[in-house]
């Protein structure tokens, strides 16, 4: 029997019980932990941001499988130390400083550790030397920032900046959102990438580190 | 014999809500604000609360004792009167009167001329604020669009000056920092003589958004309390409590939290200074859709919940209607902009704002502010009610005509009567809805209705002149703008 497929469908299902228990037999099995979270887990994740993106999938469901798909990433921690397979790669996010709003980045914070990033949220009203330390101190690969204010849009360009005097910004792909916030004006100061909702932030996220 | 010279029927109204749900869902607030408590992120409040007999828990976690609200629901203005820039009572806010107006700080317009999709300039948030004082159905303006040609921190002071320059009709402003809503306060004491008189007769409120309903911002706090003691009126958004995000998903829950963070807010105006004039907003904030992660403002499931509370409590209320997600003025936006009308006033709307909003709350169409006029005069005239006394019944005219001999041509006849005539136009003759034979309507160009708004929107924007400012008080409004 190919567990992995049915790992696969019971992620999309958003059953956590069944992935824990598909992720054990998987392992008694003798598959390797690696596999079991590139080739089930990750790939069922990815279903689901299909299916989110097709509208197929509602955000409630997205989250539950989110949550069942972290279940079996629990039991493969362990396993995985030290292996090649980190999950998709660490991102630093946080709202501006002098902006308090995080509906949006809280959006995307719950999708991201579905697809199987680490996110270390700042939370809201993040200087730029917060921002800089998380990146280095986190090896982050993805650093987004978000704004519902015009006023605390310019904060993103210049958390930019202080990147590259810092010397770090080659190291990090930047993706930029909120409701205020264009395309046009992420090209203008130097981001990545820029995405409207949470879901594409998903896959903007997965393009630029090459997943 | 005595006959009573006039009955007219009440309007009705569309009551949703029982009293004793009203009652229920009074108790569960009470018991969200003792029990979970609402959290204060500011130190004076936190100490008015403290002077207030609340409960204070790990520093800032406010919890208000059921009586301390009862004390505020007794002494709250039931009625807000809100002038005109002329000082003449314009808005006898409270009970089930409903007031209409536009909302403010849209990301973009739809440009009525090239059906463009495209930023706003300052002059375009000018055009706008005067088509609005040009429209008898809208009874306060707000500014509209956010101008993209300006200096980010001067956009709120242009935006008031903008409204101070272009209508005289009650104004509803909205800022981010609290310094804004000072300046703003500032130029409409300008306006309306010195700080005595915008006290007595205030043409201004403030709309406080704060950022969560259990966790109030600094900023939102400072202004409630800036704006209590100096007893002008404000609203307060207990934040866009958007169903599933940041409040419940279920529609009684998400009343409740919305509540509580009102009611939180409502206690506080009211410590800091008593019978402080709070405006209960009412917007639903309600539909998240669980697919485009977009938050509409349009749906159908709490129309009208919150206004009901507003009057279970008897407070003046803010509330929002015409408006839609469509991002072209189209069949959606007629139809979203319509049934959010009409059952935002047949729930006793208060101050129904975002009329003419698109895309959710992010677009913005002199179309479809003029699309919504004419809405509105439909639902004014529907919201009438019947008239019955001795000349509407008209038993003598009737008697008249229907006495006639059959060989008389004018048997039956009842156009060319005096009565007829003295009436007909009780009736209501819509501006922007065709309603030509086919052929007569061919034969002028067959227009749309798009078209029709287009010529209506240039007749107003070529002709209508705003009531002027004197030049004293312009350039004190300029200076304080370059102050900002």
């Amino acid at each position: 029997m190919d567990n992995l497929q049915k790992l696969i469908d019971i992620v999309v299902q958003g059953d956590g019980d069944q992935v824990k228990n598909l992720v054990q037999s998987a392992l008694d099995e003798g598959k390797k932990a690696e596999e079991i979270m590139d080739g089930g887990l990750i790939a069922g994740m990815n279903i689901v941001g299909e299916k989110m993106a097709a509208e197929e999938m509602f955000i409630p469901e997205v989250l539950m499988s989110a949550r069942a798909m972290n279940a079996g990433v629990e039991i493969l921690k362990p396993l995985l130390k030290g292996s090649e397979s980190k999950g998709a790669g660490t991102m630093v996010i946080g709202t501006v400083a002098g902006d308090l709003h995080d509906i949006g980045k809280n959006l995307v914070k719950i999708l991201m550790e579905g697809a199987g990033f680490e996110v270390i949220d700042l939370g809201t009203d993040v200087g730029l030397d917060k921002f800089i330390s998380a990146v280095r101190d986190n090896e982050a690969a993805v650093l987004g920032m978000s704004a519902l204010l015009t006023t605390t849009m310019p904060k993103m360009k210049a958390t930019i900046d202080a990147l590259k005097e810092a010397g770090a910004r080659d190291k990090v792909k930047i993706l930029v959102g909120g409701a205020p916030v264009t395309e046009e004006f992420a090209k203008q100061i130097g981001a990545d990438g820029y995405a409207p909702d949470a879901g594409a932030a998903v896959r903007v996220a997965k393009e630029l580190v090459g997943r | 014999m005595i006959e009573a010279s006039l009955i007219k029927l009440e309007t009705s109204y569309y009551r949703r809500l029982t009293d004793s749900q009203c009652r229920t869902l009074h108790d569960a607030t009470l018991e969200v604000l003792e029990r979970t408590g609402i959290r204060i992120l500011d130190e004076e409040a936190v100490e008015i609360f403290k002077k207030g007999d609340c409960e204070i828990v790990d520093g800032n976690r406010v919890h208000i004792p059921s009586w301390r609200v009862e004390w505020a629901l007794g002494i709250t203005p039931k009625q807000i009167i809100l002038y005109n820039q002329t000082g003449e009572p314009a808005i006898r806010l409270g009970g089930k009167r409903t007031f209409f107006g536009p909302g403010s700080d849209l990301l973009k317009i739809l440009d009525y001329k090239t059906d463009e999709h495209r930023e706003a300039t300052l002059q375009d948030v000018r055009e706008y604020i005067l088509l609005h004082d040009a429209l008898p159905n809208y009874d306060f303006v707000m500014s509209g669009f956010i101008p993209k040609d300006v200096p980010v921190e001067k956009v709120e002071t242009l935006q008031m000056q903008a409204m101070l320059e272009n209508t005289n009709k009650p104004i509803v402003y909205v800022t981010t920092e609290m310094r804004n809503t000072e300046l703003d306060v500032e130029m409409a004491e300008v306006v309306a003589g010195g700080e005595d008189e915008l006290r007595r007769r205030p043409f201004a409120a403030c709309y406080i958004n704060i950022t969560h309903p259990l966790k109030h911002n600094p900023d939102s706090l400072q202004k409630l309390m800036y704006l209590s003691k100096k007893r002008l009126p404000f609203i307060y958004r207990p934040s866009i409590v958007t169903r599933g995000l940041t409040g419940p998903v279920t529609q009684a829950g998400f009343l409740v939290c919305n509540n509580a963070s009102t009611l939180a807010g409502f206690v506080l105006a009211h410590l800091t200074k008593e019978g402080a004039p709070f405006i209960r907003c009412c917007c639903p904030g309600g539909t998240f859709d669980m697919k485009t992660m977009v938050g509409t403002h349009t749906g159908a499931e709490i129309r009208g919940f919150n206004e009901e509370l507003a009057q279970y409590y008897d407070m003046p209320s803010f509330g929002l209607g015409g408006s839609t997600a469509s991002k072209v003025v189209d069949q959606q936006a007629a139809l979203e902009a319509t049934l959010n009308l009409l059952t935002g006033v047949l729930a006793g709307g208060g101050l129904l704002h975002d009329v003419g909003y698109m895309g959710s709350s992010t677009l913005g169409s002199f179309i479809q502010t003029v699309v919504c006029h004419e809405i509105i005069s439909w639902i004014k005239q529907y919201m009438k009610g019947l008239e019955i006394n001795k000349e509407q019944l008209a038993l003598d005219i009737i008697d008249e005509v229907g006495s006639k001999s059959l060989d008389d041509p004018s048997y039956g006849q009842f156009i060319d009567t005096s009565h007829t005539y003295r009436h007909f136009k009780e009736d209501y003759y819509p501006e922007l809805l065709d309603q030509h034979h086919y052929d007569s309507w061919v034969a002028a160009g067959s227009k749309t209705m798009n078209e029709r708004a287009k010529e209506k929107i240039e007749k107003i924007l070529s002709e209508h002149k705003p009531t002027a400012l004197d030049d004293t008080i312009r350039k004190k409004l300029q200076e304080i703008v370059d102050r900002a």
